[in-house]
């Protein structure tokens, strides 16, 4: 018998945010090669935020994403505020912690209903999906637009939210602003729950993954908040750092056939996202998402990335529900932001982004301008543990036709929800058999 | 209930494709009764929502295009829209988004679309000449789409 030689490719990537591929190589069945290859141009952001004033990482790093643009925001303003050494006002912190329940709620219904839905139900793409499951879509839109208001109201915007500035926002909402959209967030709340119970009801593939995980978490002073705009690093082995300590911790290596970085924790493969955050979170859920999760078939954690669409919609219930008792909460501040004076220094600053743990740094003249940027998003992070992930699934599944390995691969792919855009700093898939 | 809707599509910080939205704001100045007049960046439940339950929608905005003649107006018919496969979620146009409304029974009775063939999309406010000189004639033209 002759070696068999085969090359699965995907050229373009489908439903994912942003441009990628895919190659794999096997020989004999034994996978020889797995590479995510992300071939979006490099976009220069940490180079040309040097020499910028220290005010305007918030505005110019949200447009490193469309859909997840107040992770950076926060993630950017938690940075700047810690070297300049301010801390701002527990209402100011809510309102940012509200503002991010709706980003969580766009973002993940988004990806639920329109890009990976389909992979479980049989359609290629969500518009043939919501001709034979018109509800179903239906309500997804219904839930993602709930979001969408709570960023409109709150950050000015839908899209590219505009109201967020060092130390709180340029103007603040009144209690009476904030009531329709408590309103709104019921009805939303049946919509994600009614989500919970539907995913949960789709056939997963049998697989589990052995990744680290790494994810903010506050047992300590919020035990029962489940972490969004800001926590302590946690991991699910070994004990959990400082965000001044991440880069000692994760490191970014260039690979050839990838335009964005590497990241290994502590030379390890780790994974960050839902699962991880749910696996080190799950006993901080409310008691109605907690029920959701138990009724859904999961336990204090999930290792199954196929399964990470119900953890999203879990958390979708959980967003949606914070959002809802922040709003009956709130008192609107005395000052719509806290002054934050330039300080020469270095700030670290991290957040949950609806993808995963998003890390930045900046270090910060005595002029008041950056000097140096780092950003690490969750999808440069995770995509070594993709190609572990997809490795594993090729050698599982190497008897399969191309068709039927490059789709499993695919689906592999979108468990993961990646933002190709956020991390080039996406998915042709080519299968090589050889 | 409004019976008509215009929504002019474009970001305005980026030249010429602050075409649908300076058309929009012109459209609006002449306070049409039953007619809402919008300005959109395009997300698609924006635009379901904007035309859902809508007698007549016109959809306003620039485009590009290997063969774009700057400030060539062209008026298309929804039927005339092909929803090309989409690659990522970056890709999702109208014509994505028509598709989608059809399959939900969330088209206006009639949807017309008015493009225009742009120049310069690079940043910054301001439409270039050939584009700006499309502005009165797509105005007048959505006018009398709203009268007939």
């Amino acid at each position: 018998m002759t070696d068999t030689r085969r090359t699965i490719a995907v050229g373009a990537l489908t439903r994912v945010e942003g441009e990628g591929a895919l190659h794999v190589q096997l020989t004999d069945g034994a996978v020889d090669t797995v590479e995510l290859r992300i071939y979006e141009p490099p976009r220069f952001f940490e180079a040309f935020l040097r020499g910028r004033s220290y005010t305007e990482p918030p505005d110019l790093t949200a447009r490193i994403c469309g859909i997840c643009p107040v992770a950076y925001q926060v993630s950017a303003c938690n940075a700047i505020e810690a070297a300049c050494g301010v801390s701002i006002d527990p209402q100011l912190v809510a309102l940012r912690r509200l503002l991010y329940c709706g980003e969580w709620i766009h973002s993940h219904v988004l990806h639920i209903y329109l890009l990976h839905a389909p992979d479980f139900l049989g359609y290629p793409d969500a518009i043939s999906l919501a001709k034979d499951r018109r509800e179903f879509v239906e309500r997804g839109l219904a839930l993602k637009k709930a979001g969408n208001r709570l960023m409109e109201q709150l950050g000015g915007r839908a899209i590219h939210p505009i109201n967020v500035r060092l130390g709180g926002f340029y103007s603040v909402p009144t209690r009476d602003e904030l009531a329709p959209l408590a309103e709104m967030l019921r009805t939303a709340l049946d919509d994600a729950l009614y989500t919970v119970r539907e995913v949960a009801a789709f056939d997963f593939p049998d697989v589990g993954v052995d990744h680290e995980f790494l994810a903010l978490t506050d047992p300590k002073t919020h035990p029962d908040r489940y972490p969004i705009e800001d926590g302590v690093i946690a991991r699910s082995a070994g004990s959990g750092f400082a965000a001044a300590e991440f880069l000692d911790h994760v490191v970014e290596v260039q690979v050839p056939h990838s335009t964005a970085l590497h990241a290994r924790l502590d030379g390890g493969r780790f994974l960050t996202g839902p699962l991880a955050r749910y696996a080190l979170n799950s006993a901080a859920l409310s008691p109605i998402a907690r029920q959701a999760a138990a009724d859904a078939g999961l336990g204090d954690e999930c290792r199954n990335p196929f399964r990470s669409i119900i953890v999203r919609a879990v958390e979708v219930v959980y967003a949606v529900e914070e959002a809802l008792r922040l709003i009956a909460d709130y008192q609107p501040p005395a000052r719509p932001f806290v002054e934050v004076p330039a300080r020469p220094g270095v700030g670290h600053g991290v957040s949950e982004a609806p993808r995963g743990l998003l890390y930045h740094r900046y270090r910060i003249g005595a002029d008041g301008l950056i000097q140096a940027a780092t950003i690490v998003p969750p999808t440069s992070q995770n995509q070594a543990a993709i190609e572990h992930e997809l490795a594993q699934l090729v050698a599982a599944n190497a008897a399969r036709s191309d068709a039927e390995l490059t789709a499993l691969c695919e689906r592999a792919i979108r468990n993961h929800d990646p933002c190709i855009s956020c991390s080039a700093h996406f998915l042709t898939l080519t299968v090589q058999r050889n | 209930m409004p019976t008509g809707v215009v929504i002019g599509i474009g970001n305005r910080y980026r030249r010429d494709d602050g075409f649908g939205p300076a058309v929009a704001q012109r459209v609006a100045r002449h306070q049409l009764p039953g007619v809402r007049v919008l300005t959109a960046v395009g997300e698609p439940t924006e635009m379901l929502d904007a035309w859902t339950g809508i007698e007549r929608a016109v959809v306003i905005d620039a485009v590009t295009g290997p063969d774009a003649a700057p400030g060539r107006v062209r008026r298309w018919a929804a039927p005339d829209l092909r929803a090309t496969a989409g690659v990522s979620s970056h890709a999702w146009g109208l014509a994505q988004t028509c598709a989608l409304g059809a399959a939900l029974g969330r088209l206006p009775g009639e949807l017309i679309l008015y493009t225009v063939d742009a120049a310069d999309t690079g940043d910054g406010p301001g439409l270039s000449s050939a584009v700006a000189a499309a502005v009165p004639v797509v105005v007048t033209a959505v006018l009398a789409e709203l009268r007939r």
